[in-house]
């Protein structure tokens, strides 16, 4: 599998874990006071940003014309 | 005057010193005004992105909502934002700085005009986001005026409403970009300290004063003993169907012209690489306490008596101001208020500038010629634009519109019936002038049909096929797009390698 590819399954695998309904009805808290559902899309915020780290690392598009600002004057703000 | 009013005022007159100072350093081009001159580094991005897309609707309608609905809000709105909204900076963000850095654009319009061949596209394109831009940002005006009225106690919503229009003005206009880049990093950071602090606040108080621990269960029991279903989710509000069609309102951010505006001033492409990361996690130090306080507020004692009153509840986009002002002390209240005040800003100013910005761009210099006009003309007459825009939307937001949260959606519900033109414009070489009307105006003709069939004020809850009423405008916006492009003719040549370069002669 490409490298490139790996980021993207997981991201996807991230949508699919945040449409999951088994956790809705879980009248569990943690730590005392934090309802399981809150929890649960608590660790998909996370997980989405982990994702989205090594998408921005393996998948990050080559073809981009990175140019940098006009001028020195531009960069200073 | 109340302490609360006076701290309001003392952080709305240094926002406008953060306007001057921007003037200050402004190069006096309406590039500069406009752009920032393509400067702006990856955490002032990350910032001025984040505030932007984070309104009164997710302070102030997050709490109401959730008081309403429930800690399922987090789950409908904030964890699918971290998700959606990073794949429209990833996937739409970076590839729109890429080609407007090349062509020189600064507005959508003036893209899509190019990239379609298309004068009249772009006007009517204009009209659209300027009517759909409308309630975005009377979500901000009411906001505002509900936080300076929760708090204050004294000050009415329409005063607070002008306040903040008067001051967002005044430093978007001493400013421009430059300066609301600045004040939403700043405001950013202001709103989630004075949030998070809030929240601790408000536990501790719910607890009797025991220690924010105790606070935190205390306040959780309470929603458990009374109303135990807003600590889950489930029918009848939440069913699979209406769940996963949420996922779509947050696409709205590929489509929003101000964010467009916010990407185009980035210093490089890899500047795009923190605000992606990170966006997901400042979304959820944001809206994780909002929905929580909103849940307390729902069964919340304090002093053997309930914080809010269903009652006697006028509307819920005051559960956060009036949790903030009934259990923190005066200072702390007002602090706090700046904190709210500062997310509804942060939003407002960008809204306003790429008001002007597209108004003098794509349509008094496309129509009169470029040449015609002097920076400093242009820069007045983006001006003269968005005073006459947020003159119209205060009058609106004196005639009691529906929640924030409600309106909100129906707002993003309109963006995201465009989001399959911004996709196939980036993306697909066959997307014709044709599909691209098809698109708009199906998008236009069903939200208005979907608008009209949830009644006024607009049914929350209404659905359509078990699913949010953006599902069906987003299919069929797409469907009639990709249909009307395949029967009709592509671009030309010309305009194909310009913004896909290299790859004449591929198949469409």
């Amino acid at each position: 599998m490409p490298r490139a590819l790996f980021p993207w399954l997981l991201l996807l695998l991230v949508l699919v874990l945040h449409q999951l309904t088994a956790p809705w009805g879980n009248e569990r808290l943690w730590f005392g006071f934090l309802p399981h559902v809150l929890a649960y899309h608590l660790m998909i915020s996370l997980l989405a940003a982990g994702a989205w780290a090594l998408l921005v690392k393996f998948s990050w598009p080559r073809d981009l014309a990175d140019t940098e600002a006009d001028s020195p004057e531009e960069r200073s703000a | 005057m109340n302490i609360q009013l006076m701290i309001i005022i003392g952080y709305l007159a240094l926002l406008l010193l953060f306007g001057l100072l921007a003037r200050r350093r402004s190069q006096g081009t309406a590039k500069d005004y406009m752009l920032a001159s393509h400067s702006i580094g990856p955490v002032l991005l990350l910032l001025s992105l984040f505030g932007t897309t984070m309104t009164a609707f997710a302070l102030v309608g997050s709490t109401g909502k959730s008081f309403q609905w429930g800690v399922g809000v987090y789950a409908l709105m904030a964890s699918s934002s971290g998700i959606v909204h990073s794949l429209c900076f990833f996937l739409v963000g970076v590839k729109i700085w890429s080609i407007g850095r090349r062509n020189g654009y600064t507005t959508q319009v003036q893209y899509f005009r190019d990239r379609l061949e298309s004068r009249n596209f772009g006007t009517l394109l204009f009209l659209v986001l300027v009517l759909l831009v409308i309630p975005y940002l009377l979500i901000g005006i009411l906001g505002g005026g509900a936080v300076i009225h929760g708090i204050t106690g004294t000050v009415p919503n329409w005063l607070g409403s002008l306040m903040i229009c008067t001051v967002v003005l005044t430093y978007v206009f001493a400013g421009g970009m430059r300066g609301t880049a600045w004040a939403n990093a700043f405001q950013t950071l202001v709103f989630m300290v004075l949030g998070l602090v809030a929240f601790l606040v408000i536990a501790t108080q719910l607890g009797d004063g025991q220690g924010i621990w105790a606070g935190l269960k205390a306040a959780t029991a309470q929603v458990q003993q009374s109303h135990p279903e807003k600590l889950t989710m489930g029918p009848p509000v939440f069913t699979r169907l209406f769940f996963l069609s949420y996922l779509l309102i947050p696409l709205s951010a590929a489509m929003f012209p101000h964010i467009f505006q916010h990407w185009l001033t980035a210093r490089s492409a890899s500047t795009f690489k923190l605000p992606i990361v990170a966006h997901p996690i400042l979304i959820a130090i944001v809206w994780l306490p909002c929905v929580l306080i909103g849940t307390w507020a729902t069964a919340a004692l304090y002093k053997g008596a309930l914080v809010i009153d269903p009652g006697t509840l006028k509307s819920v986009n005051l559960i956060l101001p009036m949790m903030v002002a009934k259990l923190s002390g005066p200072i702390l209240s007002g602090l706090l208020a700046a904190g709210i005040l500062a997310a509804v800003m942060s939003s407002l100013d960008s809204q306003f500038l790429c008001l002007g910005t597209m108004f003098t761009n794509d349509i008094v210099l496309e129509l009169k010629g470029r040449d015609r006009f002097s920076d400093r003309q242009v820069v007045m007459m983006a001006r003269s634009f968005i005073v006459g825009i947020v003159v119209v939307t205060y009058l609106v937001s004196l005639l009691h519109p529906p929640g924030i949260f409600d309106l909100a959606i129906w707002c993003f519900t309109g963006f995201t019936g465009l989001v399959p033109l911004i996709v196939a414009a980036l993306y697909w070489k066959g997307l014709t002038r044709a599909g691209a009307y098809a698109c708009l105006l199906v998008t236009v003709a069903s939200w208005i049909y979907f608008f009209v069939q949830a009644g006024y004020p607009p049914d929350p809850k209404y659905k359509f096929l078990e699913m949010l009423p953006v599902a069906s405008v987003f299919i069929a916006s797409s469907i009639s797009l990709v249909l009307v492009s395949l029967a009709t003719r592509p671009p030309g040549d010309q305009t194909l390698e310009k913004f896909f370069p290299g790859s004449s002669g591929e198949q469409l």
